[in-house]
């Protein structure tokens, strides 16, 4: 299952963080300091993937934003990878060509994607029509 | 930009941070905010238009690190509320500010229940939402029958989130969900496939922990899996055009824990299994993803040979890819294949070699992993050399904690022979050894107390070596705790057999008592000390006013064992005899005859019955009394609640039962509880707290003891042929030094690889020859392959990779955003150059002459993995002497002499790899430290220098 989801700016700004296991605010503080730092100093030449602690980081960058997932050991790291492309290409279709702007005004928007795609740390919804169903059902409440 | 649902306040606020150009005038901002936002929110009658956009500005403060606990409250306030705008937020909110153990969250249970009854889908759909984050112990039986119930609701998205929600339960307390399992099962056959999907998860989480129990379920499973892959799934499931690829990899996951060492519930699957993975392959990541899962799959249920053929050629397929990520993919795969056959491996040595040298740190982390999986005993001396040079060079706590454990489980293991096994523990207890644990060093004071048990005089001369080792060591100005450890009790007990010029006992003890003083981290290290020092004076009457003079400082320490040790000091010292009875020379393997059945107190104990004690009850007369009073032992263990029973009387034993066995008593020392009078049999251990049984627990080391077959072919092999020269010239490897040297390691790593010459020389073409050392390497078995083992080594090599067809339809709705995927190829082999046929060649000299200046030399060193230490005893003179030896028998250039201690540079040939050597020089004794990247080449330049140089 996915642990914690991150969005970093290129500048280390944290623009969207969820956990899916409790921890408590400071560590997650801590956590993001740790593994921006990690992420940010990679080569764009090395693979996806990186083991941190007991658990493996799955990361990608659109633009200007690193979108990181925190997986288990047994997990498929690929699959994670093309689930957080899931999970953009729900942004962008929801916002039409989604920039990081979209997601620094309207981050509650994304919390909101997110919890249609994944339910504590599983994706549960691989169609994004429902996901943008769903979205806009809830949109005049919103 | 859309900020058009912002107020005013709020947008300034995002902006202004945003421009912000420190962390500190972020701070500012956001404090500043907190102030305002406690303001409004004390205001009376807000509304819930406003009260949303604060709970959203309080979440902005928190995400930018800030404490806006004041809002919490708030939140929890907005789900009672009757509006469905404000609830929605309430709970979103609280999700985001909460957690399961939260105070308030007693305040939410009320409104969750309320909201998971409610008609508006929506409002339960935010219930469950919550549940499924903030579900605690104590909330499971007031929710869980509504979310049950829930299981059944007309809407497809309401039960999709309920499953869900009992995943969340079975991870807290198991027990209450197994009872509803025949209702979970129902949810697999739900007409919507999402919530059928949804139920995979928990349905995984019970195949793991009861697999037996969810055997029926496999051929449910099998023919979901072929249904989606044959694409009877909605379109909308599709991604890249590969269906339900999550689906896809949950239930070959489930099946991989179903079909573990149980071949009637893996025959189910081969068919599937292959299907799956050819439909897969459309060269899309997603694709990837499933083959990988796939092949994990194939490698962990009872073994299929055409499937595993399968796996083995999709990895080979990957690992040669030119993509990082697949590449990753492949190294990893290839370690689980490894695990069922390790020939699968010599296929790809030379991406393994290269692998191990990327940039990539995750790649190399992952390569050590796949080195560590198809150790043998004749790689084991490279691969170790591998592991220890990334323990020296990295810091990340992790990968060494990792590193030790493998280079101690595989020297341990595979060791050639014992000095080598105790030349790599000392490396590691220098390089890390506040990760080592302690039975390890245990193990390796057992091995010089027993030795090999064979051959006496072998296991003397194996004595020597450690003894003079130490010995060395000990000189180092700085030793991990463990180290001086195992130093301090094998000097201690045969400190006699050093031979090493100019140290005497009296020697030992002042080197022993100057350590002392050295600051420690583990205070039992200075009890081994003591007790060393105190084992030298009593076995040789050593008089040493130094090592006297520091015992009795120590009287005073504030470790109780400490003090003790030295006041029993005091007391031995009264009377020699008795000290040297009670520290005996090379005893710590006999046995100490102790009368076990206490005798001489009987008349103690007959005293104290006489004045109206109990008598002593053992174990399991004890366990046969709490049985028959019938005291509901299970019932007050395991409930957390309050206990309002008086405790029993102190007469009778508590239930704790004590373990029937005797032999718990661990190497660790004495804390285990013995039951039964002392448990002296077996070898008696010097440890920090006196003597240990070396007891059931710890098995010798077996390493050791293993049959000294083979001693060092595997490193030697594929060197000594290209250089010494009193063995016949054979063909050997020329091309660019650089490529040469890698075929080296690759033909020493993959040295013992069953199936290496067979398996590459019919097939990949891509793949060059593994160098001649391999192919004359006798066809060897390694150990039998694991567990469920069929007979697995008479595969030839078939399938030669095959390479994707089309190129990936990727991302054709992403155009604006910026992917950075452009090197989402297909993974096709990578053409590595062949090596020309090569000419039969005169043996060569090892070493080449290299100008380099002493800086240089000093930039260079720490780079070459591989360090060498040789002693020899010399007839050289002087240093000049030395150098113009150097110069001449060793073909190396002279770098500088500085007093008794000289340098010199050499290329290793063929190539332009430096190697260089360290010669320090007190007559009749030289030591010469050879560094160079290889470890191979280093042994044969010590070996030189043993020719050269005495």
């Amino acid at each position: 299952m996915i642990n914690f989801i991150l969005l970093i700016s290129r500048q280390g700004k944290t623009r969207l963080k969820k956990w899916f296991v409790p921890c408590p605010e400071r560590d997650q503080f801590r956590t993001i300091k740790e593994v921006s730092s990690l992420i940010l100093n990679r080569s764009p030449k090395v693979c996806n993937f990186l083991e941190w602690r007991d658990y493996k980081l799955c990361y990608k960058r659109y633009a200007s934003l690193f979108f990181i997932a925190c997986i288990e050991q047994n997990d498929n790291e690929l699959l994670a990878l093309e689930m957080v492309h899931h999970f953009v290409e729900c942004l962008d279709r929801y916002f039409g060509n989604v920039c990081e702007l979209d997601l620094i005004f309207n981050f509650h928007k994304a919390y909101y994607i997110l919890d249609e795609i994944l339910i504590s740390g599983e994706l549960q919804e691989s169609s994004k029509r429902a996901v943008l169903h769903h979205i806009s059902e809830q949109d005049p409440l919103i | 930009m859309s900020g058009g649902h912002l107020s005013k306040e709020f947008f300034e606020l995002v902006k202004s941070i945003g421009e912000s150009r420190s962390k500190q005038e972020e701070d500012k901002i956001i404090v500043g905010e907190i102030a305002i936002l406690k303001q409004h929110l004390s205001a009376p009658n807000i509304s819930a238009k406003k009260m949303k956009e604060y709970m959203i500005r309080a979440v902005y403060a928190e995400m930018l690190g800030h404490d806006a606990s004041f809002a919490y409250i708030h939140a929890v306030k907005l789900t009672h509320e009757k509006n469905l705008f404000a609830k929605r937020i309430g709970y979103l909110t609280c999700n985001l500010f909460l957690h399961k153990d939260h105070e308030l969250m007693l305040l939410l249970i009320n409104t969750m229940q309320r909201d998971l009854q409610s008609a508006n889908h929506i409002e339960v759909c935010s219930a469950l939402a919550s549940v499924c984050r903030l579900v605690n112990l104590e909330m499971i039986p007031a929710i869980s029958p509504l979310v049950f119930k829930l299981l059944s609701h007309p809407q497809e998205a309401v039960r999709k989130k309920a499953i869900v929600a009992v995943h969340k339960f079975f991870k807290i307390v198991p027990e209450a969900v197994l009872d509803q399992k025949d209702q979970i099962r129902k949810v697999l056959c739900d007409p919507d496939p999402s919530v059928m999907g949804a139920s995979l998860h928990v349905l995984c989480e019970i195949a793991k922990a009861h697999p037996a129990s969810s055997k029926d379920l496999v051929p449910s499973f099998v023919s979901i899996l072929k249904q989606i892959t044959e694409h009877r799934l909605p379109r909308d499931f599709d991604y890249h055009r590969m269906p339900a690829p999550w689906l896809q990899v949950k239930l070959l996951s489930i099946l991989s824990i179903l079909g573990t060492a149980d071949k009637a519930a893996s025959e189910h699957m081969y068919e599937i299994l292959q299907e799956c993975m050819r439909r897969a392959d459309s060269g899309v990541n997603v694709g990837y993803a499933i083959i990988y899962e796939c092949v994990k799959c194939i490698t962990r249920i009872f073994p299929d040979h055409g499937l595993l053929e399968l796996a083995a050629s999709n990895i080979s397929r990957f690992i040669s890819s030119e993509n990082h990520n697949l590449r990753y993919l492949g190294v990893t795969g290839l370690a689980q294949i490894v695990q069922v056959n390790p020939a699968y491996a010599a296929e790809h040595q030379m991406v393994v070699v290269d692998c191990l040298e990327d940039p990539d740190e995750t790649l190399k982390r992952k390569t050590l992993d796949l080195l560590f999986r198809m150790t043998n005993p004749q790689n084991v001396v490279v691969v170790v050399d591998k592991l220890t040079f990334h323990l020296r060079t990295s810091v990340d706590s992790h990968l060494r904690r990792d590193l030790v454990q493998k280079i101690t489980s595989l020297a341990e293991r595979f060791a050639p022979d014992n000095e080598w096994y105790v030349n790599t523990m000392n490396t590691v207890f220098e390089l890390s050894g506040e990760l080592v644990p302690a039975e390890t060093a245990y193990n390796l004071m057992r091995l010089v107390a027993e030795g090999a048990g064979e051959d006496e005089s072998a296991d003397t001369a194996f004595r020597v070596f450690a003894v003079n080792t130490y010995l060395k060591l000990l000189e180092k100005p700085t030793l991990s705790d463990i180290l001086v450890q195992v130093i301090a009790w094998v000097l201690g007990e045969y400190a006699r057999l050093a031979t090493i010029d100019g140290y005497t006992i009296e020697d030992i003890a002042d080197l022993l008592s100057e350590c002392i003083e050295r600051p420690f981290e583990d205070p039992s290290t200075r009890g081994y000390l003591v007790t060393a020092l105190l084992k030298l004076i009593g076995q040789h009457g050593l008089k040493s006013t130094t090592a006297e003079d520091i015992i009795r400082s120590y009287r005073s320490s504030r470790m109780t064992d400490l003090q003790q040790r030295c006041y029993e000091f005091e007391q031995l010292r009264q009377s020699p005899a008795l000290m040297r009875k009670v520290l005996p020379y090379d005893a710590s393997c006999e046995d100490i005859a102790v009368n076990k059945d206490l005798t001489f107190l009987e008349s103690f104990v007959r005293q104290k019955l006489d004045e109206g004690a109990k008598p002593y009850q053992n174990a399991s007369e004890r366990a046969a009394r709490a049985q028959t009073q019938n005291v509901p032992k299970a019932e007050v263990e395991t409930k957390p609640s309050l206990n309002f029973m008086p405790y029993e009387a102190p007469t009778k034993a508590p239930p704790v039962s004590f373990p029937p066995a005797v032999e718990t008593h661990d190497a660790a020392g004495g804390e285990a509880p013995v039951p039964t009078g002392l448990n002296v049999s077996g070898p008696r251990k010097w440890g920090p707290s006196g003597y240990n049984q070396p007891g059931g627990k710890g098995e010798p080391p077996q390493a050791p003891a293993a049959p000294p077959q083979e001693k060092h072919v595997a490193p030697d092999q594929g060197f000594s042929q290209v250089q010494t020269s009193s063995q016949k010239p054979v063909p050997k490897a020329e091309p660019s030094g650089a490529m040469n040297e890698k075929q080296r390691m690759a033909a020493a790593l993959f040295s013992g690889l069953g199936g290496a010459a067979a398996a590459s020389a019919p097939a990949a073409p891509s793949v060059p020859k593994p160098a001649p050392a391999v192919a004359r390497a006798p066809p060897q078995e390694k150990e039998a392959p694991p567990p469920s083992a069929v007979d697995l080594l008479d595969l030839d090599d078939g399938g030669s990779p095959q390479i994707a067809q089309s190129p990936s339809p990727q991302g054709g709705d992403m155009l604006l955003l910026d992917m950075d995927d452009s090197v989402l190829a297909q993974p096709t082999p990578v053409p590595v150059p062949q090596p020309p046929p090569q000419p039969v060649q005169p043996p060569q000299p090892l070493l080449g002459p290299l100008q380099v200046t002493t800086p240089q030399v000093g930039a260079m060193w720490p780079q070459l993995a591989s360090e060498r230490v040789v002693q020899i005893h010399t007839s050289l003179g002087s240093c000049q002497e030395m150098m113009f030896r150097m110069q001449n028998a060793m073909n190396v250039s002279p770098v500088e002499i500085i007093g008794m201690e000289g340098i010199a540079a050499g290329r290793v040939l063929p190539g332009n790899d430096p190697c260089f050597l360290h010669g320090k020089l007190s007559p009749p004794r030289l030591d010469i430290k050879i560094r160079c990247r290889d470890a191979g080449v280093a042994q044969n330049v010590a070996d030189l220098c043993q020719r050269a140089l005495s």
